[in-house]
């Protein structure tokens, strides 16, 4: 016969071991992020800054678990509101939005609905969605893409602003006096990063004017905030090409100007030109691509990645200048 | 003893799987009572306690070194790449175009990033050879006999970036 002291102990053993396997089951809670299954998406949020209250462009790298790129077609976005602090708070649903695929300059993107893993020299890119985040704080995308008829998903959190802390749209832009050809006084290199070693400034057309000349004149610009050589993001393109053939064909419409971002990169010093638009408490931030209106005004801007696709549409729009 | 060297190495599916046999031993020994009841308590509360440092506090630790070695593999495998593509820019610029974007963009890339904080110079002198790489690929103008100099510079550049970051760099 079990004494009475045996049968406790019994239950507590009983309880404890149950706990044990209950811990190890792993519940979820609606509020946090799941954990990453080797079939989920790896999903980069490449924005740098969105802001509350406006119309804006996000934008994600897709990476397979195998860190294949996910590349053309259109993917499916679901956001959802976190909260102020990062890590806590229960997921709010909030809009959703289908984001197509932007192809980085330079990367193909044949015409087809459906995403595909490919590898980097197949294909490089973004997927872009149009957006309104109606409250600053922390937002969750969570990205659903369609690969070979298996859907894949994963999610990113990031941060929308309440106040920009870079030029935003509809605000005066800088009146930068940034180096150009005709400045004797500063290294060829601080005018365009690829002008090294006695090497002569490529895309000299880029570097004609300033910005503030160009506002005094009311001509709109297209400031282009990039360092060719010294870029480290993996979407890094050849965005200052791109830049020198959009000058090829609309120079006649607006001042294209190239603002390199170092003065000296191995002194950490930053081109004060550049410094105006994208270095913000201790941040350096590119490339970004403004478009400056006949009034000073911005007119629109595109953080990290930038098409053609994008630019050209308002470019075409631009009357020819009377020069 | 055995937390404390958990503690220190980062121990996690080890200290479950080390945690199961103890609770089941313990459980059958109570009910079988083949054993003094303390026995049985001892084994059981030892492996819920293994059981849960497994998940709890060792999981962050087990999860930065699989993060660090996943990280020296990227980077060894990005040296790998441009060593093949050394290799084949001698006689195909667009096999070796290939290599490069598929095994050495990306990582070069991660690295010029991480170096940037620890070593400028290094960084600097990674990011110009990368440039004359990408510059040669973009154009598609490139000569072989340019590209295998240039990759070759780059390659260069790698090994003193990864020594600033604590990477052994593999020979080619």
């Amino acid at each position: 016969m079990l004494s009475r002291g045996s049968s406790s102990l019994r239950a507590v053993l009983g309880t404890l071991t149950a706990l044990m396997f209950v811990a190890c089951s792993g519940g979820s809670d609606p509020g946090t992020a799941p954990q990453r299954r080797s079939e989920e998406l790896i999903v980069q949020a490449a924005n740098y800054e969105l802001l509350a209250g406006e119309d804006s462009r996000f934008i994600a790298g897709l990476l397979t678990p195998d860190q294949m790129f996910v590349s053309y077609g259109t993917v499916d976005i679901e956001f959802f509101y976190l909260g102020t602090e990062e890590g806590e708070g229960t997921a709010r649903k909030g809009p959703t939005a289908t984001a197509r695929f932007l192809a980085i300059e330079g990367s193909k993107d044949p015409d087809t609905k459906t995403p595909q893993a490919t590898s980097a020299a197949d294909g490089r890119g973004v997927y872009s969605a149009d957006v309104t985040f109606d409250r600053a704080g922390f937002w969750a995308a969570q990205v659903t893409a369609s690969l070979e008829d298996k859907p894949l998903s994963g999610r990113a959190v990031f941060e929308v602003f309440e106040d920009n802390r870079y030029p935003a749209v509809g605000e005066k832009a800088p009146r930068t006096d940034n180096l150009t050809v005709s400045s004797e006084d500063a290294p060829r290199e601080a005018i365009d990063s690829r002008a090294r070693d006695g090497e002569p400034v490529p895309d000299p057309e880029l570097h004609r004017i300033t910005v503030a000349e160009s506002i005094r004149r009311r001509e709109p610009a297209l400031v282009v905030l990039a360092t060719p050589v010294y870029c480290v993001s993996r979407f890094c393109g050849p965005i200052t090409d791109m830049a020198a053939e959009l000058n090829k064909r609309y120079g006649d419409r607006v001042n294209v100007i190239h603002l390199e971002i170092w003065r000296n990169f191995e002194e950490s010093v930053v081109n004060k030109g550049a410094a105006d638009w994208v270095f913000r408490d201790e941040d350096l931030t590119e490339p970004w691509i403004y478009l400056v209106d006949r009034s000073g005004k911005i007119a629109a801007r595109w953080d990290n990645v930038a098409t053609r696709h994008e630019i050209e549409p308002l470019l075409r729009r631009l009357p020819r200048l009377s020069r | 003893m055995f937390l404390a060297h958990g503690a220190a190495t980062g121990l996690n599916f080890e200290a479950l799987v080390l945690a199961l046999p103890m609770v089941v031993v313990g459980v059958i020994l109570f009910v079988q009572k083949t054993a003094k009841p303390i026995v049985p308590v001892v084994l059981v509360l030892g492996g819920l306690a293994a059981g849960v440092g497994g998940m709890t506090i060792f999981a962050g630790d087990d999860h930065e070194a699989e993060a660090s070695t996943a990280r020296d593999e990227a980077y060894a495998r990005m040296v790998t790449g441009l060593c093949e593509a050394r290799r084949l820019a001698g006689t195909g610029v667009d096999e070796a175009n290939v290599v490069f974007q598929d095994e050495v963009h990306g990582p070069l890339h991660d690295l010029a990033a991480e170096v940037r904080e620890a070593d400028r110079s290094a960084a600097a002198a990674l990011l110009v050879a990368k440039e004359a790489v990408e510059s040669d690929l973009e154009s598609g103008l490139v000569e072989g006999d340019d590209l295998e100099q240039h990759l070759a510079e780059l390659l260069d550049a790698t090994a003193p970036a990864l020594a600033a970051v604590d990477v052994e760099a593999p020979a080619c």
